[in-house]
């Protein structure tokens, strides 16, 4: 029985393959948005997820997300280092400058000062330079992205001078970071330094970043430092589904992320379902016949799934295929999409998505073939 | 409609094509899932090793405090006696401003106290002794005046009374004895004089004798003491040029040098700082929401920062008594008063540590008394 459902579906290519196209370019649209959308979410959080050293992230409680900055008193790193089962705590800073240029280049940049004495939250892919040339007077690092942004025409050249805040900057190394949400020129400087870069204020610490004690589970210490301190305290993956989730609560984007993705679905799904529907429908004097000869309901039931289930697998494969060859290149080649990956969460989903939709699908086709009266294939 | 060769290919070949896709993305969606990498930071941060402790930023300082040399008078520098890292003894000289105008003003002031004396001395020196002679010889020939004076009387009375004899037996005539009457009172007079000039002689012998006019004396005296103080002025403020050290110490900074110009004062940058190295201090800023929980004599931990595998334990001296507005320590524009700190003073041995006066340190203070961390006094060794 299996063999002849599988005949009827190879029986007619021309449908065969519509069915596959259509599942394929549904899978294909559903894991590409969703893939992208969870990329920009990521990046909202990138520069947390850049720092690897750290365990904790402790900030001013009145601080929603990553980059808004309510300064902390100098002082905040002495209380935090003195909370019992921190290991090591050290300042970090964040800000906005703009950036001009001898070539009169004016850019707003993303500034990340790093604790001098330990360096930590630098960068770890570095492309040119060497990150102990932060060491150096007046020095920073910047991205390569940012660099390209800035000065698409150009080859990157170490030495090359900024002005910030008036101050002069030489760029003494190229990194690779997380590209920042808005896309602005990541700038690494020494927490010293970046102070001379912003204009001067009262207080001027964004964070300290802290490693828990060993035996010591970062989630506790959290909880102590705030008691002890009153400072928020996060761990580096609370914080990044903080920012995340700020963003998502407060801008537009899941929005219309959410209307592409959905309208993804249900093009995609719409696709399936009619090709699909159609092609049951077509098929129903064979049903009929089958019934006829005495098949149960369960059996012809069966076989509609066998071959949802087949063109559903091979749809989704290309489909998933696809999608991740979309990735392999874009995310390596294009700075826009640079780091967007297909998350194994996507393609699970997706492939839940669309045997749900397959499989419903048929269901809902199969009906007419359960209800339909043997008779029908002898009428003409 | 389509060949069997076909039908195969498009039975056989759609599922293999789809499971080459399915295996492509299997393996790019396994490859984007490496795990987080973790990483230590590039250099070592300082840990706390204590259990319970209260953490602070500390500068290394001596012990006996900087010591900001300053300048009594402003003037040109005309030699610096030290360099830096030079231990001086107390009142060694450090530097020397310029102090040609005060040598000159001294060497005035010195050749009056000369002159000065001198006056003095010859004033003490009167009478002369080759003016009384003279004045000896004065008096003798008075007094030999005197005594013919007084011969001459004798003799002019001895005729007068001749005459007046002879004239009572008409053997003179009245004009005769008029005439020596006269002459008697001629002589007399003259005596008279000689008298005088005899006791003048002797008041001038006497005056020459008694020297020099006791006020004058006393005067020329003053000037002299006058004279000695200008002196002795001048020499202060010759003194006052050349800069001494106030203890022994080493110096620390030099910021002068010959030929420049040496603002007298409190200066925004000290001419010179030194101070005492052997032990130095470190002076721990406590944000004052941690001060409660600073113990006097806690054991304590300075971590030397950039590189936190140095560290050595540090020894409580006192507590700065008066809690101040933190002065940044991060080096940034100007001073940033954001919070009060308590500030901590604790000892430091110099050998156990390779740090520099004025280097930042971190600082763990123990929250329990007499509980040394585990670890040993260095590392590494």
């Amino acid at each position: 029985m299996n063999r002849i459902a599988l005949q009827m579906l190879l029986g007619d290519r021309a449908k065969y393959l519509g069915l596959i196209f259509g599942i394929m370019f549904a899978t294909l649209l559903i894991s590409q948005q969703t893939s992208i959308f969870v990329g920009i979410l990521v990046r909202t959080a990138g520069q947390i997820l850049d720092v690897y050293e750290a365990d904790i992230w402790v900030m001013d409680p009145r601080v929603k997300f990553f980059e808004e900055i309510e300064p902390l008193p100098d002082t905040a790193v002495s209380r935090v280092r003195g909370v019992p089962g921190v290991k090591w705590g050290v300042p970090f800073f964040r800000g906005q400058v703009v950036a001009r240029s001898t070539d009169g280049m004016l850019q707003q940049i993303m500034l990340l000062g790093i604790d001098d004495a330990t360096l930590t939250g630098a960068p770890r892919k570095m492309i040119m330079g060497n990150l102990d040339d932060l060491r150096r007077p007046d020095s920073v690092i910047m991205d390569r992205d940012g660099f390209n942004f800035i000065w698409p025409d150009e080859e990157m050249k170490l030495g090359k001078v900024i002005e910030l805040n008036d101050r002069r900057a030489e760029i003494v190394g190229f990194c690779e970071t997380t590209p920042p949400f808005v896309t602005t020129p990541v700038v690494y400087s020494r927490y010293s330094n970046a102070m001379k870069y912003v204009p001067p204020r009262s207080k001027q610490l964004s964070y300290v970043l802290v490693k828990a004690s060993d035996g010591q589970t970062p989630e506790e210490l959290c909880k102590k430092i705030t008691a002890q301190t009153g400072f928020a305290a996060y761990t580096w993956r609370q914080w990044a589904w903080k920012t995340v989730g700020y963003i998502l609560a407060r801008t537009g984007i899941p929005i219309n992320f959410g209307i592409t993705i959905a309208l993804g679905f249900i093009v995609g799904s719409a696709i399936a379902g009619q090709t699909f529907y159609l092609f049951v429908v077509e098929n129903l004097k064979q049903y009929g016949a089958l019934k006829a000869i005495g098949v149960s309901n369960g059996r012809i039931l069966l076989m509609v799934l066998l071959q949802a289930l087949v063109v559903g697998v091979i749809g989704y494969s290309l489909g998933i295929g696809l999608a991740a060859m979309f990735f392999e290149f874009t995310g390596k080649n294009v700075p826009a999409l640079r780091g967007f990956f297909l998350p194994w969460e996507v393609a699970a989903g997706a492939f839940v998505a669309i045997m749900t939709i397959v499989l419903l699908v048929s269901v809902f086709s199969v009906r007419k073939v359960l209800v339909v009266d043997p008779a029908i294939v002898f009428r003409g | 409609m389509f060949s069997r060769a076909t039908g195969v290919a498009f039975r056989f070949g759609i599922p293999l094509v789809a499971l080459g896709m399915l295996s492509f993305a299997t393996i790019s969606v396994v490859r984007a899932r490496t795990p987080r990498p973790e990483y230590d930071p590039p250099y070592a941060p300082a840990e706390n090793k204590f259990a319970r402790s209260v953490a602070a930023t500390g500068i290394v300082e001596p012990s006996s405090e900087n010591i900001l040399i300053g300048s009594q008078k402003s003037g040109v520098v005309r030699k610096v006696f030290v360099k830096v890292g030079d231990r001086v003894p107390v009142d060694a000289p450090l530097f020397q401003l310029e102090d040609r105008e005060a040598r000159a003003a001294l060497a005035v002031r010195e050749q009056r106290l000369i002159v000065a004396r001198e006056q003095l001395r010859e004033l003490e020196k009167y009478p002369r002794p080759e003016e009384i002679p003279p004045a000896e010889a004065r008096l003798a020939a008075a007094r030999a005046g005197m005594a013919e004076a007084e011969a001459n009387l004798g003799d002019q009375r001895r005729q007068l009374r001749f005459y007046e004899d002879a004239g009572k037996v008409r053997a003179a005539t009245a004009d005769e004895i008029e005439r020596f009457r006269f002459a008697v009172q001629m002589a007399e007079a003259r005596l008279n004089e000689s008298k005088s000039r005899t006791a003048e002689a002797e008041a001038a012998l006497a005056l020459l004798k008694a020297g020099a006019f006791e006020p004058r004396v006393a005067a020329a005296r003053a000037e002299v003491m006058q004279a000695e103080a200008e002196v002795d002025d001048v020499r202060a403020a010759l003194d006052l040029l050349q800069v001494r050290a106030p203890r022994d110490g080493v110096v620390l900074q030099v910021n002068v040098r010959a030929g420049e110009y040496a603002q007298a004062g409190m200066l925004a940058t000290p001419l010179m700082i030194m101070g005492q190295v052997e032990p130095l201090h470190i002076r721990a800023d406590v944000d004052e929401t941690d001060a409660v929980r600073v113990r006097a004599g806690a054991p304590a931990r300075a971590y030397i920062r950039g590189d936190a595998t140095y560290n050595a334990p540090i020894e409580f001296v006192r507590f700065e008594p008066y809690v101040i507005p933190k002065r940044s320590l991060t080096g940034g524009v100007g001073e940033r008063v954001d919070t009060r700190v308590l500030q901590v003073i604790y000892r430091l041995d110099p050998k156990l540590l390779p740090v520099f006066v004025g280097q930042q340190v971190d600082v763990y203070i123990s929250e329990e008394l007499d509980k040394q961390p585990a670890s040993g006094p260095i590392t590494p060794a």
